[in-house]
């Protein structure tokens, strides 16, 4: 780079094309110093954003050993907005709040049509979730379940059970 | 005159581009190695060792799935927050009792369970600063501007205090020592606690909410944490608090450790009701009837502590 320079000028002739490269170099080389640097200051931004953990207990929550969910019980969860259902066929965790404004869910055991009314506008739910009837638009997620290595049922409301599958225990 | 001010500004944008490069680079590979991650990872490693994919293909899976994360517990009666659980990931996990730190499991299992992790965190019984992810930041070994250091083991009992007031119930031999050591050696001549006691020194009921940062620290070693206050000032008063009325007493170091565990559980703050017994058992077991006894033997007992729970009696056992 040095004895090019110091051929330039001693060749005035093609000094001025070397001078247009010079100048082309050093305009490539700011803009892309920085549109990477604005890039990467961005993305950094971004990340920040985007918190690691929130000032809230966790979604993954134990519920306790499998021996105080018989068969046929049907268990609410408190202060979680969770019911735990264990049938022959398995078990699984619905949420207990309301699809339509979110108010908490009453399980209802006196029909066997209906598993949970709403109290805030009577929307109605199946034991398995389905909208029956009332305002409500959506179907009560379920949320993921699994046994741990200490034998503990746990529930990850932060998962969705979208297949509806059991856990079949 | 024009071209230079164009060149040092384009010499300027290169310089600032580059420089917020290397920023965010160096920002993005920072946060990419903390110091928690690695633990994940190995501990991912062993618990997938020790799971069967046959047994529990959904734990396995799950397993096998998970990412690098920050765990936390939010105690929000307590106002805790602990993310000790990020490294300290098979406390509850009996696969990790033979592990090495920080995997190892609780070593009293019988106490985790009446004290889940998931609903008390850490830090209520262990002190420690529970927000932090790093092995320093926790405070494992006293740090500056943390004035609450993990609890040395032979303090443990310290904490128990705090909301345990029957100490034999609990089986705090500890506490137990250590009240009794308050009492041999006629502490409550000029220590208050609980209305009993004399006024030449400070009073000692709200020893374990006073303020850790209001304490004299100058001639303390270590840490400066309440903790090393106590047992310093127990092992010699005249150094840590030059001019104190207070002398020095014999004690062994195990009978400081009891006496600063026994003063620093002393607390008064209100428990969240659920945590405050309900009702008395009507008839004390004869453990409590011996330390009664013996209680009222001694030549200064804490008769208002006494009397103060003797007169709970009717009232509680009424409901
Ligand atoms: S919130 Fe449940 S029906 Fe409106």
């Amino acid at each position: 780079m040095n004895s090019e320079n110091g051929a330039a000028l001693s060749a005035n002739a093609c000094g001025e094309t070397l001078d247009e490269d010079r100048r082309g170099f050093v305009k490539k080389l700011t803009g892309t110093a920085l549109a990477l640097g604005l890039a990467g200051a961005a993305v950094e931004c971004a990340r920040f954003l985007k918190p690691n953990v929130l000032y809230e207990p966790s979604r993954v929550f134990k519920v306790g050993a499998l021996e105080n969910y018989p068969f046929g019980s049907r268990t609410v969860i408190e202060g979680r907005g969770v019911e735990v259902v264990r049938e022959r066929d398995g078990m699984h965790a619905v949420s207990l709040v309301c699809t339509h404004l979110g108010c908490l869910l009453k399980p209802v055991d006196n029909d066997p049509g209906v598993g949970y009314a709403c109290p805030c506008h009577g929307s109605t739910f199946t034991l398995k979730g389905e909208v029956l009837g009332g305002p409500a638009p959506k179907d009560l997620p379920w949320y993921e379940m699994y046994l741990d290595q200490t034998g503990a049922l746990v529930v990850d409301a932060s998962k969705v059970n979208h297949k509806r599958s059991k856990l079949p225990v | 005159m024009e071209k230079a001010v164009l060149r040092k500004l384009t010499s300027l944008c290169i310089i600032c581009g580059v420089a917020v490069l290397v920023l965010s680079g160096f920002a993005a590979f920072r946060d990419g190695e903390r110091e928690w991650m690695p633990h994940q990872a190995h501990y991912k490693e062993q618990l997938l060792k020790k799971l069967s994919p046959v047994k529990n293909p959904i734990l396995y899976q799950r397993v096998l799935r998970t990412q690098p994360e920050i765990k936390q517990i939010v105690v929000d009666e307590w106002g805790a927050v602990d993310r000790c659980t990020t490294c300290h990931l098979g406390i509850e996990d009996p696969l990790f009792a033979g592990a090495a730190q920080p995997f190892k499991t609780h070593p009293y299992p019988e106490l985790l369970k009446k004290h889940p992790v998931e609903k008390y965190g850490c830090t209520i019984c262990h002190g420690g600063q529970g927000l932090a992810t790093t092995y320093r930041g926790a405070a494992h070994k006293g740090i500056e501007h943390w004035p609450v250091p993990m609890v040395a083991k032979g303090m443990m009992q310290s904490r128990c205090g705090v909301c345990h007031k029957d100490f034999l119930a609990i089986g705090a031999d500890r506490l137990v020592q250590g009240r009794e050591i308050f009492k041999q050696m006629h502490c409550a001549g000029c220590h208050r606690i609980e209305k009993v006691g004399g006024d030449v020194g400070p009073e000692l009921s709200a020893f374990a909410d006073k303020d850790p940062g209001n304490f004299a620290y100058a001639n303390v070693e270590g840490s400066h944490s309440k903790q090393a206050w106590v047992m310093q000032h127990f092992k010699d008063p005249q150094k840590v608090t030059p001019g104190t009325p207070m002398r020095p007493y014999p004690m062994t170091d195990e009978q400081i450790e009891c006496l600063a565990s026994y003063v620093l559980s002393l607390s008064q703050k209100e428990m969240p009701r659920q945590y405050t017994p309900k009702e008395q058992p009507s008839a004390p077991s004869p453990q409590a009837h011996a330390w009664t006894a013996a209680a009222q033997a001694a030549p200064l007992t804490l008769a208002g502590e006494l009397s103060a729970s003797a007169a709970d009696q009717p009232e509680r056992s009424s409901k």
